[in-house]
């Protein structure tokens, strides 16, 4: 629990979107939009970076307080057995139940209804650019599907290493940092990183794509190593032995065993992870521009310029979007394992 | 000598040292009886190679197979559980035990070929020899856990 709660913490101490459009001034920010405002509208390098590196120091003491805390940093393991419960079969416990349910749906399903009321009433009733929203859709999936398919390539080995070391502690302290790297070192430190490291060599404009792929896949990284992970646990356990007795190893392995039983779990990380970076605002506000908007960009420029009727418009094709790449991909690789041609 | 020859074979887990010595003649059937914890399912993973002794060695009919790795010894292991790929098919669980890679030639096919379109069953399932290996060197011996 007590990871949960730094975990969560931290996620909220790195907020950036909801910062940058609600907030404002210098008296509402966070520290990741000062990295933000330092390195693109101030251009001021040395206070990015000092910025960056006073961001990144105190999510390496949240971690580390968690480590202390919880003595295990095991974000996303869940437990197998589940116990039997006899604490929810009165029925006021089932009322209580059903009104908590109730009033946390509420909480997600109200934001998106109404999404989806303005939306339609914006793309129906009130001009809008075609063009714009098209390229920027296509920015979006050609900027968020290379950032979850390379979220997923590193999750997976982190996720087996990470379960082949169990035990020993400083591997797997070191897995487990790799592993979170997104989250130890936030977005726009990463991204300050970045342009740090390039400018004056690279045009940054020419790397920009680059950039918001890299921020992207470090930021979604512990996703996918989180779902990732038990997954590749159980596999193991359940079938180590059975390979070992009968020699399957190495790309064999992958192909017969560990794929068929594990692609499921691979399609949900890819899923995860790409909705995820389609959505991010944080990598495309420090690296985007004219000629590379997707539609988080596009929305946080209507939405700036209050153009309501616009944005939510944008909005409602950004969750649509969102919604078909997951369901593509997780339902596209997780499907059911086509047969090895023995049946 | 014996069939098996288990000598001075030496296994530590945490603090507990384990020392087996066990000679088993070809034909006999065996069990091996104790209170849970005694090492039973220790000996047997021991023998199956899962398990690394520190010491000490096992001789299948006159062979050291004490470093082979558990493809390699002329044994198998029946598991307490876990003894079949759940997304294979009967066929493939099989043809699995021919080749490793499923890569079956014109004689492994042709040993497959009674498993094909066979419904997937729990009666099936118990009766499929899905751990067969090919070509031993030693005939095989099966060990299954007592506990």
């Amino acid at each position: 629990m007590p990871a949960a709660l730094v975990f969560i913490f931290i996620l909220c101490f790195l907020s950036f979107a909801v910062v940058l459009t609600l907030g404002g001034g210098p008296r509402a920010t966070t520290l990741e939009v000062a990295i933000y405002q330092a390195l693109r509208l101030d251009v001021d390098l040395p206070r990015g970076g000092a910025l960056a590196l006073l961001q990144t120091i105190a999510c390496l003491v949240m971690v580390a307080v968690a480590w202390i805390t919880s003595r295990r940093l095991d974000f996303g393991r869940s437990t197998r057995l589940v116990g039997a419960r006899f604490d929810g079969m009165t029925l006021g416990a089932k009322l209580r139940d059903f009104a908590t349910i109730i009033l946390a749906m509420g909480f997600v399903t109200l934001p998106v209804a109404a999404l989806v009321f303005d939306g339609l009433r914006g793309l129906l009733f009130a001009p809008f650019n075609l063009s714009a929203l098209l390229d920027a859709s296509a920015v979006t999936l050609a900027l968020g599907l290379p950032a979850g398919v390379i979220a997923t390539l590193l999750g997976y080995p982190i996720a087996v290493a990470s379960d082949r070391l169990r035990g020993r502690k400083p591997a797997v302290m070191l897995i487990g940092i790799a592993g979170l790297a997104g989250v130890i070192a936030s977005p726009m430190a990463v991204g300050a990183g970045i342009t740090l490291a390039f400018t004056g060599r690279v045009d940054l404009f020419a790397i920009a794509p680059v950039g918001v792929i890299a921020m992207n896949a470090l930021l979604t990284l512990p996703f996918a190593v989180g779902v990732l992970r038990p997954a590749v646990a159980r596999n193991h356990a359940q079938v180590d032995r059975l390979c070992a007795g009968l020699g399957i190893a190495g790309w064999d392995r992958f192909r017969v065993v560990d794929w068929p039983m594990l692609r499921r779990a691979v399609g949900l990380a890819l899923g995860l992870t790409t909705a995820a970076s389609m959505g991010d605002l944080a990598a495309i506000a420090l690296f985007g521009n004219q000629n590379l908007t997707n539609l988080t960009l596009l929305l946080y420029n209507q939405i700036a310029a209050y153009r309501m009727e616009a944005a939510s418009g944008t909005a409602l094709v950004l969750l649509a979007l969102c919604l078909a790449t997951f369901v593509v991909i997780e339902r596209g690789l997780g499907g059911r394992s086509k047969s090895l041609g023995l049946s | 000598m014996a069939f098996l020859e288990i000598e001075g074979l030496a296994f530590t887990y945490e603090n507990l040292i384990m020392r087996f010595d066990l000679p088993v003649e070809a034909g006999e059937i065996v069990g091996i009886v104790g209170p849970s914890g005694a090492g039973k399912s220790t000996l047997l993973s021991l023998i199956g190679g899962f398990e690394k002794p520190i010491g000490g060695t096992i001789r299948v009919g006159g062979v050291d197979i004490t470093q082979l790795p558990p493809a390699e010894r002329p044994v198998t292991t029946l598991f307490q559980d876990f003894n079949l790929f759940p997304h294979l098919n009967v066929a493939e669980n099989v043809g699995l035990g021919r080749n490793p890679g499923l890569k079956l030639d014109a004689a492994d096919q042709e040993q497959v070929a009674w498993f094909r379109g066979a419904p997937p069953g729990p009666a099936l399932r118990r009766r499929t020899p899905a751990r067969g290996s090919r070509a031993q060197p030693h005939p095989p011996s099966t060990f299954a856990p007592a506990g």
